[in-house]
C-alpha cells in the first residue's frame, strides 16, 4: 500500500513529492533525494481538521503532507492513528447539528434558569454600603436632569411621610420618603435600591385618597425590599458580558446591541412580586387592597392620555423608536417602563384583586 | 507548479488564496464551541488551536500552505495570566489608592515582557512550507515601543497614536524572520499619520452629524410642554446610529488603508508584497456578515469570518523579486536556536 505526499525536510522550505508506503513496522519515505525508514512508534499524525491535508510528522521536524486521495483513509488506519470523536465530530453534519441543539439548550437553560437564579442569590449578598452607594448615585443623577424639587406643602409631605412610616413593615430597614416634581415623568413613584421612595407630586394630586397612595408606596417597596432593581442590574450586566463574550470579537456594535435592548424593564413576573408584597403590607395594616388596584388603574388611564396628546407633535419621531417590534401599547410606555412605571395590564389587576379577596 | 515555466523564468507576482469553507468550518467552530461551553471554557484554547490551525492551513501562496503548530496549554497558561491581570487591573484601586498604583506600575512594568513574548510564541509556532517563522524583537525594544511610546500617547492625548501604531508595527514586522529571512519595515510615520487623519476626518464628520440630529431633537423638547419620553429614545437611538456609522462604514476603511500601508511596506528578503484591499468591498463584507450574523443570532459567525479570510488573503500578493522556489530552498532553519528558545519556560500567547 502507498499513497503520494509532499515531503518538507523542516530545515528548508523545499517542497519533495514523494511515494509513502508501509512495510512491517516501519513507514518509508522514498522520492528524490529524499529516502528515510522511520519506526511506527515515533512517527506522529497530529488530527485531521476538516478537509485540509492530513500530515505525518518525524521527531527531527520534518513532515509530509498527504492530499485528500483514494487509499488515504485506509492507510492512517494502517498507520495505527485512530480518530477520536470530537476529530470525527468536527466533520460530521450530524455531530454538528447535535452540538448546535446542545448549545442552543445550554443557552435557553442559562437564560431562564441559571441567569435568573444566579443573580437573585448574588442580590442578596451585595453588601448593604455598595447598596446605599448605588442609591445614592441614582438620586443625584435623577436629580440632575429628570427630578426638580417638589411643590407640595411641607406640612402635606410630613403627613404622607409619617402615614407610611406607621405601617407595620417586613424588614427592618427605616424606609425614607422623599417628594419630588417631575414633568417628564408625571404620576409616579420610584424606589432606591435601599429602600428610599421617591414620591412625585403627580402622583399626589392624582390620588382620590392616602390609602391609594401608600398602596402604591408599598408597591415601591416591595421593589426594594426584594432588590428587583439590584436584580435587573446584575441581569443586564450578565447579559451584557454574554454578549462580548458570544460575539464580541466579531463586532462590537454587535455585542452592544442586544444589551441596550435588554436595559430589561421590570418583568411581569417582578411586578407580581411586588403587587403581592403591597397586599400584604396592606392588608396586615388593615387597608383594603383594592385601593391599590384603584390607584393602578388611574394611573393606566392618566399615563394612555399623556400617550394621546404627546403623539401628534413626535409621531415621525416614535418611528424610529428601537422597540417597533413590540405590541403598540408596550412601545408607548417603554421609556417610562424603564424608569420603573408599571403598566397596569388587565391580568395584573386580575391577580392583584385575586390576591387581595379574603 | 512551476513546471510550464522555462527554466530560470519565475512568476512575477504569487497571489495569497484562501480555500476555507463555511459549512466546513462551521462543524469544527460549533463542535469546539459546545465543548468549550461544557467545559467552563477551559477547551477554548484547545478551540483557538484548531482556529488558528484551519485559517493558516486554509492560506495558500505559490503552492503551498501556512501552518500553525501551537501548544493549547500555552495558550491557556496565557489565558489565566491575562485573566489575573484584567482582574488586578479593574479591582486593585476598590481595594485602596496605594495597592492600585502599585498594580498599574506592576502592569507597566510585566506587560511589554508579556507582548514581547506572546509576538514570539505567534511567530515560532507558524511554518510555511514546514519551515518556522520566528519573531527577535528584544525585551528592551519592546519596553520603547509600548511602554515610552504608549506613555507619549496617552499624554501628548493621542496626537501621537500613529507614531505608536508606526512604531508598533515596525517592531513587529521588522523583527520576524522566515526562517533565516528577515522581514523588512520600511514604512514612514507620515503615510501613519495620513491614515489616521483621513479617518479622523470622517470620523468628526459622523460625530457633527450625530449632534445635528442631538441638537435638533433638543430642539423639538423645547417645543413640547411636556419633555415626550420618546425624544429621548430617538436621542439615544441616533448616537447609537453613529456608533453603528462608525463601526461598520469607517472601521473598514481605517483596515483597509492601514493594512494596504503597512503591507505595501513590509518585504521579505528581497521579495515584497501588494496588498489592495478596497475599502467598499471590506464595508460591503463587514456589513452584510453583520446583518446576517444578527439575523442568525451569531450563527453566521464561521461564514462570516471564512468571507472575510477569503477576501483578505485575494488582495494580498507576494512579489518575488527572484525564483520564489530557489530563495525558500535556501532559506535554511537555525536549529540550534529554535531547540534553545522552545525550552522557555514563558511560552505563551496572550492573544494579540
Amino acid at each position: 500500500m502507498s499513497i503520494s505526499a509532499d515531503y518538507f525536510d523542516g530545515r528548508s522550505a523545499r517542497r519533495r513529492p514523494v511515494e509513502l508506503s508501509l512495510a512491517a513496522d516501519r513507514l518509508i519515505v522514498a522520492g528524490e533525494g529524499v529516502q528515510r525508514e522511520e519506526a511506527l512508534s515515533s512517527v506522529r499524525v497530529p488530527e485531521r481538521l476538516g478537509q485540509l491535508p492530513r500530515r505525518v510528522e518525524f521527531v527531527d521536524g520534518a513532515h509530509c503532507a498527504v492530499g485528500d486521495q483514494p487509499g488515504a483513509d485506509a492507510f492512517f488506519e494502517a498507520l495505527g492513528h485512530r480518530e477520536s470523536w470530537v476529530e470525527r465530530g468536527q466533520r460530521s453534519l450530524l455531530l454538528a447539528l447535535i452540538s448546535l441543539a446542545l448549545i442552543m439548550a445550554c443557552g435557553v437553560a442559562a437564560y431562564f434558569w441559571l441567569l435568573p437564579w444566579a443573580t437573585d442569590r448574588l442580590a442578596e449578598r451585595v453588601p448593604q454600603a455598595a447598596i446605599e452607594m448605588l442609591s445614592e448615585r441614582t438620586l443625584k443623577s435623577l436629580d440632575e436632569h429628570v427630578l426638580k424639587p417638589s411643590e407640595l406643602p411641607p406640612e402635606r409631605q410630613q403627613q404622607l411621610s409619617d402615614r407610611f412610616a406607621a405601617l407595620a413593615k417586613p424588614g427592618a430597614t427605616p424606609n425614607r420618603v422623599q417628594f419630588r416634581n417631575s414633568p417628564m415623568l408625571g404620576a409616579n413613584a420610584l424606589a432606591l435600591p435601599d429602600g428610599q421612595l421617591l414620591v412625585l407630586d403627580g402622583l399626589v394630586q392624582l390620588a382620590d385618597n392616602d390609602e391609594e397612595l401608600l398602596g402604591v408606596m408599598a408597591h415601591e417597596l416591595g421593589h426594594a425590599q426584594l432588590r428587583h432593581g439590584l436584580r435587573q442590574i446584575l441581569r443586564t450586566t450578565v447579559i451584557g458580558a454574554a454578549m462580548a463574550w458570544w460575539v464580541g470579537d466579531f463586532s462590537v456594535v454587535l455585542a452592544a446591541g442586544p444589551t441596550l435592548l435588554a436595559q430589561a424593564r421590570y418583568s411581569r413576573e417582578l411586578e407580581t412580586e411586588a403587587d403581592d408584597f403591597a397586599v400584604d403590607l396592606l392588608l396586615r395594616n388593615g387597608i383594603w387592597p383594592e385601593r391599590l388596584a384603584q390607584m393602578l388603574e388611574k394611573l393606566e388611564r392618566y399615563h394612555a392620555g399623556r400617550d394621546r396628546a404627546a403623539r401628534p407633535e413626535s409621531e415621525s419621531e416614535s418611528e424610529s423608536d428601537a422597540s417597533a417590534t413590540q405590541p403598540s401599547q408596550e412601545r408607548d410606555s417603554s421609556w417610562r417602563d424603564y424608569l420603573s412605571t408599571h403598566p397596569a395590564t388587565p391580568e395584573r389587576l386580575r391577580h392583584l384583586r385575586e390576591r387581595s379577596a379574603p | 507548479m512551476d513546471s510550464d515555466l522555462p527554466p530560470n523564468a519565475f512568476p512575477s507576482r504569487e497571489s495569497f488564496r484562501f480555500t476555507g469553507d463555511g459549512g466546513e468550518y462551521f462543524r469544527i467552530w460549533i463542535v469546539n464551541l459546545l465543548l468549550s461551553i461544557v467545559t467552563l471554557g477551559i477547551y477554548s484554547a484547545w478551540a483557538k488551536v484548531r482556529r488558528l490551525r484551519y485559517f493558516y492551513q486554509h492560506t495558500e501562496v505559490a503552492g503551498s500552505r501556512f501552518d500553525y503548530h501551537g501548544d493549547p496549554i500555552a495558550i491557556l497558561k496565557g489565558r489565566i495570566v491575562a485573566l489575573i491581570l484584567l482582574v488586578a487591573y479593574n479591582f486593585s484601586f476598590d481595594i485602596s489608592v496605594e495597592v492600585g498604583v502599585v498594580t498599574l506600575v506592576v502592569l507597566a512594568v510585566v506587560f511589554p515582557w508579556l507582548l514581547r513574548n506572546s509576538l514570539r510564541f505567534r511567530a515560532r509556532y507558524s511554518s510555511y512550507r514546514g519551515l518556522r517563522f520566528s519573531f527577535r524583537g528584544s525585551v528592551g525594544q519592546s519596553y520603547v515601543t509600548f511602554l515610552l511610546f504608549g506613555a507619549l500617547t496617552a499624554l501628548s492625548l493621542y496626537i501621537l497614536a500613529p507614531l505608536f501604531h508606526h512604531r508598533l508595527k515596525r517592531y513587529q514586522h521588522g523583527n520576524a524572520w522566515f526562517g533565516s529571512t528577515p522581514f523588512r519595515f520600511d514604512a514612514g510615520v507620515g503615510a501613519f499619520y495620513r491614515v489616521y487623519m483621513i479617518t479622523g476626518l470622517l470620523s468628526l464628520a459622523a460625530a457633527v452629524v450625530a449632534l445635528l440630529m442631538f441638537g435638533g431633537t433638543l430642539e423639538g423638547l423645547a417645543h413640547l410642554r411636556e419633555a415626550d419620553p420618546r425624544a429621548i429614545s430617538v436621542m439615544i437611538g441616533g448616537a447609537f446610529v453613529v456608533l453603528i456609522a462608525i463601526g461598520l462604514l469607517i472601521g473598514p476603511l481605517f483596515s483597509a488603508l492601514i493594512n494596504n500601508l503597512i503591507w505595501n511596506h513590509t518585504r521579505l528578503g528581497e521579495h515584497r508584497f501588494d496588498s489592495s484591499l478596497s475599502p467598499w468591498k471590506l464595508m460591503w463584507i463587514g456589513l452584510s456578515n453583520t446583518v446576517l450574523v444578527a439575523l442568525t443570532l451569531g450563527l453566521f459567525m464561521p461564514w462570516a469570518a471564512v468571507r472575510l479570510a477569503r477576501y483578505r488573503a485575494e488582495c494580498l500578493t507576494l512579489l518575488p523579486a527572484s525564483n520564489l522556489d530557489d530563495t525558500l530552498a535556501a532559506a535554511e532553519q537555525d536549529i540550534g536556536a529554535v531547540g534553545e528558545e522552545s525550552a522557555e519556560m514563558f511560552d505563551f500567547d496572550i492573544g494579540l
